[in-house]
C-alpha cells in the first residue's frame, strides 16, 4: 500500500474533526440518563424507587434526617430532598413541571398551593387522607387551605401561625395592670400607649408590612377577628372595603400615626422589627412560633408572654394559619411510591416523636395534627400552647392570585402610614385593585 | 480545461463552505441560546401564558395593559431617574479617578485594585453590605451621624432616600469598571501630543480640554453605552435592598419583569415589559452612536 494513501491529509483531518465536534455537540444536547423516576424510563420495581421532593427549606436538618430514615425503613428506596430558597421555589417547581421533569412530592407554602392546584398539577389526595382519617386530625384552621375546587390537594406538613408576643417587663414598668397580654383592641392600644411612654426609643407595638406576605400573616388576622372576610363567597372580588377590614386597618394606622410604632414597621425589613423586640425596646410584636426557639437560645433573659391576636372585643381572636403542606405531583411516574412516602412523612406518631426530640419543633414549625400536638406535647412545651390554639381559631387566604394581591395590600398600608392617605380611600383603592386582579385571573381560566 | 476564473470561483465557494462549517458551532449556539429566546419572547409577549398551561393569543392586550398600569409607569420613571443620576456620576468619578491613577505615585497598584474590587463582588453581597451600613436603627452610617451629633436618618425605609441609596450602591459597584476602561483609554493616548502642547505653552487645563478629552471620546462613548445598558437593567440591589418599596419608590423595569413573570406567572405580560425595555435600550444606544459616534471616528 502506498504511504500517501494511509496518511490522513490535513483537509480530511479537519473534516473528521468537524464531524466529531458536531457529534459531541449533539450528544451534549441529549437528555442525561436519570437515576430517578423522571427520566421517562419504565417505572422501577416497587421495592426500588428513587423519589424526589421539592422544598423551600434550605439546610433543614430534620428533612435530611427524615430522608435518611425513609431510606432505612424502605429498603432499596431513596428520597432526595431538593431545597430551593423561598423566592426560587415557585419558579423551580413551575419550570420543572412544565419541562416534564417534575418532582414526585412537594412541600409548598400552603398559601400558594391553590396556584398549582388550579393548573391541575397536584393529585387529589382526598381518598388517601380520608382512608387514614387524617382530615379531621389536622387543625381546624387548615380547613380552608388544603382544598381547592372540591379537591383535597395538600396535607399540612408543618405549622406556622401568627400570635402576639409581649414584653412582660416593659408592661410592668408601664403600669399595665394585667400581664396576661391584651385581650381586645382597646387593650392593645392602651398597653402600647403605656409602654411607648417609657422612653423615646421604646415602642408600644411592632408589626411589618414590607416582607413578602407579612401583611397577610400579621394584619389579616385582625380583619378576620373583627368578622371580616378576604374574598366574597364566589371568589370574584375582595372585601377590603368592608367595615371589619376598615376597622382593622384603622387600628394599625392610628397606632403608627400616634407614634406607637416605628417607621421600620412600614418599610423596614423583618430583621429590623424583630431586633427591636429582642433588644427589649418594644412592648408588643406580632410573629410566629419560631421566635420561641430564637428567644430561648439567644435572648433567655427576655421575659415575654404570648397571646392570641385579639378581636375588637374580648373573646374574639384569629391567626393566619400557615406553614407548608405536602402534595403529590399528578405527573409523578411513581405514584404508589409517592403515596407511600406521603403517608410515611405525614404520620402523626413520627411528627410527635421528632418534635419531642427537638424542643417541640417539627421541621420548621409545629406539628399540624391534634394527635401529634397532644396533651403530652403541650405539657412539655407550654410556650407553644397559644400557637396550637391559634391553629384552631385561625384561617388562611386561599386563592391562586394571593401572591399578586400582596403587592397592592402592602402599598395600601404604605400609603396610609407614610402618606397619610385616608384609610377609607386607600382601602377602597386596594379593594378595586384586588377585584381587578381576581377578575383578570378568572377571565384567563 | 477549466478556466482560471472558474477555478477561482470554486476556490471561493470551498473557502466559504469551510468558513461556515467552522463558524457553525458558534452560530448554532448563538441561534439556540440568543436568537430563539428573543423571538420566543416576542411571541410570548402577545400571549397569556403561565408556563403550566398552553399560551393563549391576546394580541396587544399585554402592551396596552402595561402602559396603563401606574406601577409600571412608576417603574419606568424610576429606571430613567436611576440612569440619569448614576451614569453621569459614574463617568465623572471614573474619569477623575482614572486621571489620578494614571500618574506615577507610591501605592498606585494597590489603589487600582481597591477601586476595582467592588466590580467582582456579587450584587447580593454588595446589597447586604450597604443594607447593613444604611440600616436605620443599628447601621454604621447612623452610628457615625449620632457620634457627630447629627440626627439619625431613615435611609432605606424612607421614600425620599431609598432610591439615592440604591443609586449610590450602583455607582460604588460600577465605578471600578469605569476607572479601568478610562485608564486603558488614557494609556492609549500618545505622550507625543502632550509634549508638543507643552512646548506650545499649554497648561494642564488646556491639555485635558484639547487633548485628553477629545482623544478619550471613543472610550467615553463605550463607557456611556455600556452604562446605559447596565443601569436600565438594574435589578439585584433593588430586589434585595428594598424589593421596590417603600411606596414603589425604588421599583424598576426589570424588577417588574421579575415580579410579573416569575412570581405571578404572567409570562406574557413580563415578556411585553422586557420588549419595552429592549426598545428603550436600543433607542438610547442608537441615539448615542448617532450623536457621538461620528465625533469619535478619528
Amino acid at each position: 500500500m502506498e504511504k500517501g494513501k494511509t496518511q490522513l491529509s490535513r483537509r480530511s483531518f479537519l473534516q473528521l474533526s468537524g464531524v466529531l465536534a458536531g457529534a459531541a455537540a449533539l450528544a451534549a444536547c441529549a437528555p442525561a440518563v436519570s437515576t430517578g423516576g423522571q427520566s421517562g424510563a419504565e417505572e422501577p420495581a416497587a421495592q426500588s424507587t428513587a423519589l424526589e421532593m421539592y422544598t423551600r427549606l434550605t439546610n433543614n436538618e430534620q428533612l435530611d434526617t427524615l430522608s435518611a430514615r425513609y431510606q432505612d425503613t424502605h429498603a432499596g428506596s431513596q428520597l432526595t430532598v431538593s431545597a430551593f430558597d423561598g423566592r426560587d421555589m415557585l419558579t423551580k417547581l413551575t419550570t420543572a413541571i412544565a419541562g416534564g421533569l417534575p418532582p414526585d412530592l412537594v412541600m409548598i407554602d400552603i398559601a400558594f398551593t391553590a396556584q398549582f392546584a388550579d393548573r391541575n398539577v397536584l393529585m387529589d389526595i382526598g381518598p388517601i387522607v380520608d382512608e387514614a382519617n387524617m382530615r379531621e386530625d389536622a387543625f381546624k384552621g387548615y380547613d380552608v387551605g388544603t382544598t381547592w375546587k372540591g379537591k383535597y390537594i395538600s396535607y399540612p406538613m408543618w405549622s406556622d401561625c401568627s400570635a402576639l408576643y409581649y414584653n412582660k417587663k416593659l408592661m410592668a414598668d408601664a403600669g399595665v395592670p394585667s400581664l396576661e397580654g391584651p385581650k381586645s383592641w382597646t387593650e392593645v392600644v392602651e398597653q402600647a400607649t403605656a409602654v411607648s411612654g417609657l422612653g423615646e426609643d421604646i415602642w408600644g407595638f411592632l408589626t411589618n408590612v414590607t416582607s413578602s406576605g407579612a401583611t397577610w400573616f400579621l394584619w389579616a388576622p385582625f380583619m378576620w377577628a373583627a368578622g371580616g372576610q378576604t374574598f366574597n363567597a364566589d371568589l370574584t372580588g375582595t372585601e377590603f372595603d368592608s367595615p371589619p377590614a376598615l376597622s382593622a386597618a384603622k387600628l394599625w394606622v392610628d397606632m403608627y400615626l400616634a407614634g406607637l410604632a416605628p417607621i421600620e414597621c412600614v418599610s423596614g425589613t423583618w430583621g429590623d422589627v424583630e431586633g427591636l423586640f429582642t433588644s427589649g425596646k418594644s412592648g408588643m410584636l406580632l410573629s410566629g412560633p419560631y421566635m420561641v426557639g430564637l428567644m430561648a437560645g439567644q435572648y433567655p433573659e427576655l421575659d415575654y408572654g404570648i397571646t392570641l391576636i385579639p378581636g375588637p372585643e374580648a373573646g374574639a381572636a384569629s391567626s393566619f394559619v400557615g406553614g407548608d403542606g405536602m402534595s403529590i405531583i399528578e405527573a409523578t411516574r411513581q405514584k404508589d411510591a409517592a403515596i407511600e412516602a406521603f403517608r410515611w412523612m405525614t404520620d402523626a406518631a413520627l411528627m410527635k416523636e421528632i418534635a419531642m426530640e427537638n424542643n417541640g419543633t417539627w421541621i420548621q414549625g409545629l406539628p399540624p395534627r391534634n394527635s401529634a400536638a397532644d396533651a403530652e406535647y403541650l405539657e412539655k412545651f407550654p410556650n407553644y400552647a397559644v400557637f396550637i390554639d391559634a391553629l384552631k381559631v385561625g384561617t388562611l387566604v386561599n386563592h391562586p392570585a394571593i401572591f399578586e394581591i400582596d403587592k397592592p395590600l402592602k402599598l395600601a398600608f404604605e400609603k396610609m402610614m407614610l402618606e397619610q392617605v385616608a384609610v377609607e380611600d386607600a382601602m377602597a383603592e386596594l379593594d378595586a385593585a384586588g377585584d381587578e386582579i381576581l377578575q383578570r385571573y378568572n377571565s384567563t381560566q | 480545461m477549466v478556466s482560471l476564473s472558474v477555478r477561482l470561483q470554486r476556490l471561493r465557494y470551498r473557502q466559504a463552505f469551510w468558513a461556515w462549517v467552522f463558524l457553525s458551532p458558534g452560530l448554532v449556539y448563538f441561534a439556540i441560546f440568543l436568537i430563539l429566546p428573543v423571538l420566543a419572547s416576542v411571541y410570548i409577549s402577545f400571549t397569556n401564558w403561565d408556563i403550566l398551561t398552553p399560551p393563549r393569543w391576546v394580541g396587544m392586550a399585554n402592551y396596552t395593559e402595561l402602559l396603563q398600569n401606574s406601577t409600571i409607569q412608576r417603574a419606568i420613571l424610576n429606571t430613567f431617574y436611576y440612569a440619569a443620576v448614576t451614569i453621569p456620576v459614574t463617568i465623572a468619578l471614573g474619569l477623575l479617578l482614572a486621571l489620578a491613577l494614571n500618574r506615577a505615585f507610591f501605592g498606585r497598584t494597590f489603589f487600582r485594585i481597591i477601586y476595582y474590587l467592588p466590580v467582582v463582588i456579587s450584587a447580593a453581597a454588595t446589597a447586604l453590605l450597604w443594607m447593613w451600613i444604611f440600616q436605620s436603627q443599628v447601621g454604621l452610617l447612623n452610628h457615625l451621624l449620632a457620634w457627630a451629633g447629627l440626627p439619625k436618618q431613615s435611609w432605606l425605609v424612607s421614600p425620599l432616600y431609598a432610591m439615592p441609596v440604591i443609586m449610590w450602591t450602583g455607582i460604588w459597584q460600577s465605578l471600578g469598571w469605569s476607572v479601568v476602561v478610562f485608564l486603558a483609554g488614557l494609556q492609549n493616548i500618545s505622550e507625543m501630543y502632550y509634549e508638543a502642547a507643552k512646548i506650545d505653552g499649554a497648561d494642564s487645563g488646556q491639555l485635558f480640554r484639547y487633548i485628553t478629552w477629545p482623544l478619550l471620546a471613543p472610550t467615553t462613548l463605550f463607557v456611556l453605552v455600556i452604562l446605559i445598558i447596565g443601569s436600565l437593567q438594574v435589578f439585584g440591589t433593588v430586589l434585595i435592598m428594598t424589593d421596590g418599596g417603600p411606596l414603589n419608590s425604588t421599583t424598576v423595569i426589570v424588577h417588574q419583569v421579575y415580579i410579573n413573570a416569575f412570581q405571578y406567572l404572567r409570562m406574557g405580560y413580563g415578556s411585553a415589559l422586557g420588549i419595552i425595555l429592549f426598545l428603550f435600550i436600543l433607542l438610547l444606544a442608537l441615539t448615542n452612536l448617532r450623536l457621538f459616534g461620528s465625533s469619535t471616528a478619528h
